[in-house]
């Protein structure tokens, strides 16, 4: 009978989405455990340890607790911008995840212009964040979400030149078709100009997730947090969520394009080992979160315009010189 | 040159960065669990206060003489004595510790060794008359000896008021323990 209802396209498509959701959220669960975990070790400590067995189950009681609280709107705030901006933070992130290719076969959504479309729906959700610091009606979410506009504006140019060097290697926008041009452990990660264009886009990543060294729109010591400050609850779940989400899937996109997708050692399922190799970037950005101190709002913009996107672009004509002279193309 | 050397340069100094957190993050952690683990306490440490309990004569050794309530900057301590000279003890001792500033002048004071201030350091209670503590709290092997401590100070009368010597007809009687707890 299960078989049955499957065959109906709607259904179908309706235990993909819950699939897709479950897995995003679950893993959020996981990541928050982890970021608590490699924060306590990298400062000495234990992280969580008395919710289950080594602390497993924090998480679970954190996101118990967020359900449970009570939802405030601020008298002063701007109600339908206040109560909208979640969702334009969390929506657009679940989005992105519709084109990720899990391994052959295992995307919910393949077109062949999906290395732009990620691109563009990410981009939505910076309206979101300025709408809540719009909307929260405070002058530290309001410069949360200004910071953030220019911050992620200026990132999101030097990600877009990494992707686009990759786009030059596999000779596709399809992010199914770029991790297939890597079967082999021809990783693009091993080209010259798309290791630079790793960089690239890693740190470019780092500053469109709001983690530190580019947590300016959150900075905890000078703005409590940010564009998010009023938000309590459930909504304050949704910016929590979205965030993890993003950070995660920035990771698996890394994968995707220059990590080899899911291509691997055999023995283990492909699937397997891209959340494998993603959560090995999630670690790393963990790393260096824990690492660096936050940078001033000059050192940020300037990094990224008179930096990143520079070598950015000279990255995409190393790309397309290889590309066209040297023969770099994978197939 | 210089442009990229400053970024190699700055590239060089976060990976030396991130070798250290990664170092520090294989480290033993410094972190002590305290409700389940705890640290050793200072044997001179300052903590809850205990009237010592003499295992062979089966009494506290306090004999009620007040040179501790004297000695008292804060007026936390009042004492009920019972007999006197060789039977001299209390069946009462009442610290409020809700003054108390542990600054062990009463400790100093003491010329029998009756009172201390050992290791405990959890004080906190959910109502202010839980810092008022009676001699049941305080001495030393807990209300068990607090009892046995009048036992033996009763006997002890009972034994001189037989002999007619100088504890005979006290003016204080020693109460029952029920009384005192």
């Amino acid at each position: 009978m299960i078989a049955q209802a499957l065959e109906n396209p709607w259904i179908r498509q309706l235990v993909n989405a819950a699939m897709l959701l479950a897995v995003i959220n679950l893993g959020v669960l996981v990541l928050i455990y982890l970021e608590r975990k490699v924060a306590g070790y990298i400062q000495s400590r234990l992280g969580p340890v008395h919710v289950g067995p080594r602390g497993w189950l924090q998480s679970v009681a954190d996101a118990v607790k967020l359900v449970l609280k009570e939802d405030i709107i601020p008298a002063p705030a701007d109600r339908f911008m206040f109560v909208l901006a979640p969702f334009f933070v969390f929506v657009p992130v679940l989005a992105v995840f519709l084109v990720l290719p899990f391994s052959s076969g295992w995307v919910a959504y393949d077109f062949s212009l999906a290395a732009l479309y990620v691109i563009a729906a990410g981009t939505v959700a910076i309206m979101g964040i300025v709408m809540a610091g719009w909307g929260t009606n405070n002058k530290y979410s309001l410069l949360g979400g200004l910071r953030s506009a220019a911050q992620l504006i200026s990132y999101e140019v030097p990600v877009v030149l990494a992707i686009l060097a990759v786009v030059f290697f596999a000779q596709s926008m399809s992010l199914v078709e770029i991790a297939e041009a890597q079967r082999g452990f021809r990783w693009f990660i091993f080209q010259p100009p798309l290791l630079v264009a790793a960089f690239v886009y890693m740190i470019g990543q780092l500053a469109e997730t709001n983690r530190t060294p580019f947590d300016l729109p959150e900075a905890e010591s000078e703005l409590v947090s940010g564009f998010h400050t009023e938000y309590s609850g459930i909504r304050f779940a949704m910016f929590f969520l979205a965030e993890f989400a993003n950070t995660f899937f920035a990771s698996a996109l890394a994968v995707v394009l220059f990590f080899g997708g899911w291509d691997g050692l055999p023995g283990l399922t492909g699937a397997l080992w891209l959340v494998l190799k993603s959560y090995v970037l999630v670690f790393v950005l963990m790393w260096i979160r824990w690492t660096l101190p936050r940078v001033r709002v000059d050192q940020l913009l300037g990094f990224a315009w008179k930096v990143l996107v520079p070598i950015g672009l000279i990255v995409v004509l190393w790309a397309a010189a290889s590309v066209v002279y040297a023969g770099g193309v994978a197939r | 040159m210089n442009p990229l050397r400053t970024l190699l340069g700055g590239l060089w100094r976060i990976f030396l960065g991130m070798g250290l957190t990664l170092k520090t993050f294989f480290r033993p952690k410094v972190t002590i669990r305290y409700p389940y683990e705890r640290r050793p306490v200072s044997p001179r440490y300052r903590g809850m206060f205990y009237l010592k309990w003499n295992e062979e004569k089966q009494r506290l050794n306090c004999v009620g003489c007040t040179l501790c309530a004297q000695a008292c900057p804060t007026d936390v301590i009042s004492m009920n004595k019972v007999g006197k000279g060789t039977t001299a003890g209390v069946d009462e001792f009442v610290m409020d510790l809700g003054r108390c500033m542990f600054c062990n002048l009463c400790v100093e004071a003491c010329p029998f060794d009756a009172i201390y201030m050992g290791d405990q350091y959890e004080f906190a209670v959910t109502e202010k008359e839980g810092s008022v503590l009676r001699i049941v709290d305080l001495a030393q092997g807990g209300p068990e000896n607090a009892r046995r401590n009048v036992e033996t100070l009763m006997r002890l009368q009972a034994e001189a008021a037989e002999k007619g010597k100088p504890g005979e007809s006290p003016k204080q009687q020693a109460r029952p323990a029920e009384e005192g707890a």
